[in-house]
């Protein structure tokens, strides 16, 4: 088993209204809620991505996390397919849940339906970038640094993934959502992947 | 090393792995007319017996959800034939689900919600008195798999030396209307892989494996879970790849190169994309010989507790060297022609591949092998 170290290359934290990319404040807006912020980074991203508008908000977040972190970076179709994706919340898509639950009585949608799963961030992100690597998705109380260095370890030492992206988003309602995204590789970088450094880079 | 040590399975035909196998030999069915939710659809839908499952649960103290009692019952069924106790620091419980208590939205004020997955794993964990915290699978289809995959990767990185994986999803209003709404129920039961299949039948379900890192040594046959992997098609969140591109790159990972597989237990949901995708797959691995099977025409697409079902049922067709035919299957008609059959038929079985694929281009894929 190939135990080499693994680095956090980038850091994407969604806080208080507040973009925060490689602990710098990159993005934030006075308004309070996901829905402002959201639509003052897909501005600022200059993405030009009409599948944006069709997704739910926990997927506008892992989009635009990750468009913060790959916006510049070239990757190969051999690393494409070694970059893995992990992820985990608490909420699972409880507020896409609720709308799509209101609905059932009427017409249910199917465009709502998808988005019942947690998993479709990863889709979504992957259809984007062209990502074909390994998936995983966990249900968690609250963040636990442990679990994603854990999971994320062992893919690299299992697998042939080269870049994983990973990391904590949760969305409960427009103004009762945070995230965190990194990216993670063998490319040695200031923060080692640990979960004394996951926990830090959290709080 | 992860070895199957003791499994279980409840659903529409049985709550144990025999009843299964009773009911798969006599070619039967429990995906059946359901009235519970004939507000939603008029598609058949394979339901548990709800005398069977009153029954099987007077000895639960606890107030449960059903999704919460078909779990532990399922766990319970499992451990029962074993030693572990979860309560030991070296075991954990991997809980593999699409929505859980979801149908809790339907009682409960959304501000009132306790249906959150992590508080039916906790509910779950503390009737095992579990000593670690449980690790929750949400990955739409391909969880159950997964959860297999993840037990595996565990058991090898050393710190756990049982594992008891669970997978479960109960029917509700919410997911019947919703895959309705996707315009994907067969309005018969489900016919995997044939020309006229109109669609996937739900079912609502539980299963259990125990794995070890320990070999069995009661000198019986036994099934190891070799390899596996995961990979994503990147190209629609709600259909899967036209090329099967997510599946066959993780088949080709999980398959590390080797092509000796004697049975394959295919996804095979009877939706015209997936079984048409499989096939192109299956083709694109040089596999389409190999005799395929889709478990799915005994009891439906059970979600979150597939992958651990039809995983258990790969692993009794190798200890029975049969390969059980695919039930509603009349006349094959994928993309690409697979060696599929209707009728049982005996085969000596040592390899076998498990696949499966869901919702967001996930795909997921596991090699059993039979005493190695």
């Amino acid at each position: 088993m190939d135990s080499t170290t693994l680095y956090i290359n980038q850091t994407v934290k969604l806080k208080d209204n507040q973009f925060i990319l490689n602990n710098k404040e990159t993005l934030s807006t006075k308004e309070d809620g996901f829905s402002p912020l959201g639509k003052a980074a897909y501005k600022h991203l200059k993405s030009l991505y009409p599948k944006y508008y069709k997704m739910d908000p926990l997927c506008k977040m892992a989009f635009l996390c990750s468009e913060f972190i790959l916006s510049g970076t070239e990757l190969s179709d051999e690393q494409k397919e070694k970059t893995a994706l992990i992820f985990a919340n608490s909420s699972s898509t409880f507020a896409t849940d609720k709308k799509f639950h209101a609905g059932i009585g009427e017409i249910p949608s199917p465009a709502l339906f998808v988005y019942t799963l947690p998993n479709i961030l990863i889709g979504e992100v992957s259809i984007r970038n062209g990502l074909k690597g390994e998936n995983a998705f966990f249900i968690e109380p609250k963040f636990n640094a442990l679990l994603l260095v854990e999971q994320i370890s062992t893919i690299f030492d299992t697998t042939d993934t080269e870049l994983c992206l990973a990391g904590w988003l949760d969305y409960y309602d427009n103004t009762n959502y945070e995230g965190l995204m990194i990216l993670v590789s063998r490319k040695p970088d200031n923060r080692i992947l640990n979960s004394e450094q996951l926990n830090n880079i959290y709080n | 090393m992860a070895f199957f040590i003791a499994s279980n399975i409840i659903n529409s035909i049985g709550f144990d792995t025999e009843e299964q196998i009773g009911n798969i030999e006599s070619y039967t069915t429990g995906i059946t007319d359901c009235d519970s939710f004939s507000g939603q659809t008029t598609a058949p839908i394979a339901t548990i017996d709800q005398q069977k499952l009153n029954s099987a649960r007077l000895h639960l103290k606890e107030t449960l959800t059903r999704f919460e009692t078909l779990s532990i019952l399922s766990i319970e069924k499992a451990l029962n034939n074993t030693t572990v106790d979860l309560n030991n620091p070296g075991t954990l419980l991997i809980l593999s689900t699409t929505k859980g208590n979801i149908e809790l939205l339907k009682t409960k004020a959304p501000e009132n919600f306790d249906g959150h997955v992590y508080s039916a794993a906790e509910n779950i964990a503390r009737h095992f008195n579990c000593h670690n915290t449980p690790i929750v699978v949400c990955n739409a289809c391909i969880s159950g798999v997964l959860a297999l995959l993840t037990a595996k990767r565990y058991l090898d990185r050393g710190k756990f030396h049982t594992i008891v994986a669970a997978g479960a999803d109960v029917a509700s209003d919410f997911i019947v209307s919703g895959f309705e709404a996707f315009k994907s129920l067969s309005g018969v039961p489900c016919k995997p892989f044939d020309k006229d299949r109109l669609g996937l039948s739900l079912g609502e379900g539980a299963g259990t494996i125990v794995l070890s890192n320990k070999k069995p040594t009661d000198g019986k046959d036994y099934i190891r879970l070799q390899s596996g992997a995961t990979a994503n098609d990147a190209n629609h969140i709600s259909g899967p790849s036209r090329t099967g591109e997510g599946l066959f790159l993780a088949a080709s990972k999980a398959l590390q190169g080797k092509t000796n597989i004697d049975f394959i237990s295919a996804h095979g949901t009877a939706t015209p994309y997936n079984d048409d995708m499989e096939s192109m797959a299956l083709s694109r691995l040089g596999l389409q010989s190999v005799p395929v099977n889709s478990f799915k025409g005994y009891f439906g697409h059970t979600l979150g507790a597939a992958g651990i079902i039809e995983t258990i049922l790969t692993a009794q067709s190798m200890l029975q060297n049969r390969v059980f035919a695919t039930l509603g299957l009349e006349n094959p008609g994928t993309i690409e022609k697979l060696n599929v059959s209707n009728k049982h038929t005996d085969k000596e079985l040592n390899k076998s591949l498990k696949l499966a694929s869901g919702f967001g281009g996930c795909n997921a894929a596991i090699v059993l092998e039979k005493n190695g």
